[in-house]
C-alpha cells in the first residue's frame, strides 16, 4: 500500500547548505523577490495524491484550491501561518520552524494517517522536523547532499569520467583573478558560487577591469571578515540548447529516467521548460548522453547519494554535447513539469511551463484568474486547451508593499508548440490591456 | 546624468522603449523590471561609468526607490571621491 506524505519545500536550499563563513559575489537584497521565491511551496501540490499533505508556509491560496478542484486536482492541505518577515532569521524555513518549535497540535490533527515527508531539498532541520511529527524522512546524509549539489563537484565528476571541463576552482581572490586573467585572453568568463541557484551567485565578466573589481570585493571579505573564497572559473560557452534531465536514483543504485526536458533561460535565469522533442531526443542519444548518465548516476550512488537528481546538460554551438553543466541532487521545476505532463498526458495533452514576473493587479490573484475566465484563455479539462495557472500566493507575495511585485507560474496548454506559444503570447497580451504591467 | 542612468538601464535590459519609458520617479528595482543579475550588473556599469566604488554589503536599497534618488547618492559618492 502507498504510504500517505507531507510534501513541504524551501526552494532557496543552496542558500542554506553554503559554509557560512564563505565569501560571496556581490549581491542586493531584494525582499519582494525573497518573499515571491518564499511563496513558490505552493507548487508542491503537483506530487500530491488526494490523500497526501501539502505543507505550507501561508495557507495555499483559496481560489487556486477551488480550481483546481475544478479540474480534479485534489489534495489536503496544511499550513503554518509563518509571517516571513516576523520570524527569527535561523527559523526562517518551514523545517528549520519545525524543528525549531513545540509541536503543533494543529498540524499533528492535518497529519492525520500520513506516514512520510518528503521534502523538495534535503536541509539541516529535516530530520528533527521529521523525528517531531512521527514522520519517516528516507534521504542521504546532509553532508552528501551539500557536496553533490556543489559545481566543484559537478567539475570534479567531468574529470572522473574525462569529460570535457575548461573550469577551475578559484581558492582565493588572487587565484580567481589569475585565472580568470588568463581566460579573459579567449573570450567572456563566468564565474561561479559553488551553491548560486537559478542565475544567482554567477556573474559574467568581460573585462580585465570588471575581473579585478570582483577579485578587491572578495579580497575585502577574506581581510576583514576571514571568509573563504570558493569560486568556480569558467569559459562562457557558446551554447545552442540547454536540456536536462530528470532521475531518480534508488537506494540500491538502480535509477530511472523520468523525463527530459529543454530549459529555456533568459540570461541566466531560468525562463521556460518544454518537453524535449522527438529530434532533440535522437540527438543527445546518438550521442551516447545516456551512457554518460548512467555513469553520473553510478558516481552519485557510490558517494552516498540516493533520491531525485536534476543533471543540466547542453548542446554546444557545433554540436558538441556538454552533459554536466550542474548537478541539482534535489526536486527541480523540472520535475513539477514532469508531474504536470502525467496530469496532461492522461487526458491527451501537454504544456510548457513558464512564469510571468507582474505588477499584482488590484484584487490580487482572484482579478487575474476573472480575466483568464472571462477572455476564455483558463485551462479547463474538458476543452483541454487554455492556460492553467498554478500559483497564487507568488503574485500575492509583496501585497502590502506600494509596487507589489508578483510572479504568476502557469502551463501553456495545448496540442501543439505553435498553439502553446500562442496561448502565453494571448496572456500578455490581455494582461497590457487591464493595465498590469509586465517585467 | 538621469539620462544616463536610464539609458545604461535600457542597456541592460535590452528595450529601448525604456529611454521613454523611465524618469527620474521611476523606481529602479520595481519598475524597470531588472533581475537580481541585472542589477548587479548595473549597479556596477554605474561604477565604471562614473569612477565609484559601492560598498555591496552596506548599501541602502532605498537609494533604489527614484532614479533621481539614486543620481543623487551618485553625486554624492563623485565629490567623496
Amino acid at each position: 500500500m502507498r504510504e500517505r506524505t507531507v510534501y513541504g519545500a524551501v526552494f532557496e536550499a543552496e542558500k542554506y547548505w553554503r559554509e557560512p563563513n564563505a565569501s560571496l559575489l556581490p549581491t542586493l537584497k531584494d525582499r519582494q523577490s525573497e518573499r515571491i521565491v518564499s511563496a513558490m511551496d505552493e507548487l508542491m501540490f503537483v506530487f500530491c495524491e488526494p490523500d497526501d499533505v501539502l505543507l505550507t508556509r501561508q495557507p495555499f491560496h483559496p481560489i487556486l484550491r477551488e480550481y483546481l478542484d475544478s479540474i480534479e486536482i485534489r489534495f489536503r492541505g496544511a499550513s503554518l501561518e509563518l509571517n516571513p518577515d516576523a520570524v527569527p532569521a535561523d527559523e526562517r524555513h518551514l523545517f528549520a520552524w519545525l524543528a525549531a518549535n513545540e509541536t503543533v497540535p494543529r498540524l499533528v490533527t492535518s497529519l492525520g494517517g500520513v506516514t512520510r515527508l518528503v521534502p523538495y531539498a534535503l536541509l539541516p532541520d529535516c530530520d528533527q522536523a521529521a523525528a517531531r511529527y512521527g514522520l519517516e524522512l528516507q534521504a542521504p546524509e546532509q553532508e552528501v547532499v551539500a557536496r553533490v549539489n556543489s559545481k566543484v563537484y559537478a567539475m570534479e565528476l567531468r574529470n572522473r569520467l574525462e569529460l570535457p571541463n575548461p573550469a577551475v576552482v578559484a581558492r582565493s581572490a588572487d587565484e580567481l583573478e589569475e585565472a580568470g586573467t588568463a581566460m579573459l585572453e579567449a573570450g567572456p568568463v563566468l564565474i561561479k558560487d559553488p551553491l548560486g541557484v537559478s542565475g544567482k551567485g554567477n556573474l559574467l565578466v568581460e573585462s580585465l577591469d570588471r575581473l579585478s573589481r570582483i577579485a578587491q570585493l572578495l579580497k575585502t571579505q577574506e581581510q576583514n571578515k576571514g571568509s573563504a573564497t570558493h569560486f568556480i572559473v569558467e569559459p562562457l560557452l557558446e551554447k545552442e540548447t540547454d536540456f536536462s534531465i530528470q532521475l531518480e536514483i534508488m537506494q540500491d543504485g538502480t535509477y530511472e529516467c523520468l523525463s527530459v526536458n529543454r530549459v529555456v533561460n533568459n540570461g541566466f535565469a531560468y525562463a521556460e521548460t518544454v518537453t524535449a522533442d522527438a529530434r532533440l531526443l535522437e540527438e543527445i542519444r546518438s550521442k551516447g548522453y545516456y551512457d554518460t548518465v548512467s555513469r553520473i548516476a553510478s558516481q552519485l550512488h557510490g558517494d552516498r547519494y540516493f533520491g531525485y537528481v536534476s543533471l543540466d546538460s547542453m548542446l554546444l554551438r557545433g554540436g558538441a554535447l556538454f552533459p554536466i553543466v550542474e548537478i541539482n541532487a534535489r526536486m527541480s521545476m523540472s520535475l513539477i513539469k514532469h508531474r504536470l505532463d502525467l496530469y496532461l498526458q492522461k487526458l491527451g495533452t501537454q504544456g510548457n511551463l513558464t512564469f510571468l514576473n507582474t505588477e499584482m493587479p488590484a484584487g490580487g490573484f482572484a482579478a487575474w484568474l476573472a480575466w483568464l475566465e472571462a477572455s476564455g484563455l483558463l485551462f479547463d479539462n474538458r476543452t483541454l486547451e487554455g492556460i492553467m495557472p498554478i500559483s497564487a500566493n507568488t503574485l500575492e507575495a509583496n501585497a502590502e508593499e506600494k509596487a507589489p511585485k508578483g510572479r504568476q507560474y502557469i502551463v501553456a496548454v495545448a496540442r501543439t508548440a505553435q498553439d502553446r506559444a500562442r496561448l502565453v503570447q494571448q496572456l500578455r497580451t490581455l494582461l497590457i490591456e487591464r493595465g498590469c504591467r509586465l517585467f | 546624468m538621469i539620462e544616463k542612468v536610464i539609458k545604461l538601464i535600457s542597456e541592460i535590459r535590452d528595450d529601448e522603449a525604456l529611454v521613454t519609458e523611465l524618469n527620474g520617479n521611476s523606481d529602479i528595482v520595481n519598475e524597470t523590471g531588472m533581475d537580481s543579475l541585472q542589477l548587479i550588473n548595473f549597479i556596477l556599469r554605474i561604477e565604471d561609468e562614473f569612477g565609484i566604488d559601492f560598498d555591496f554589503e552596506e548599501f541602502d536599497m532605498a537609494h533604489l526607490e527614484s532614479i533621481e534618488r539614486f543620481c543623487r547618492f551618485i553625486e554624492n559618492k563623485v565629490d567623496v571621491a
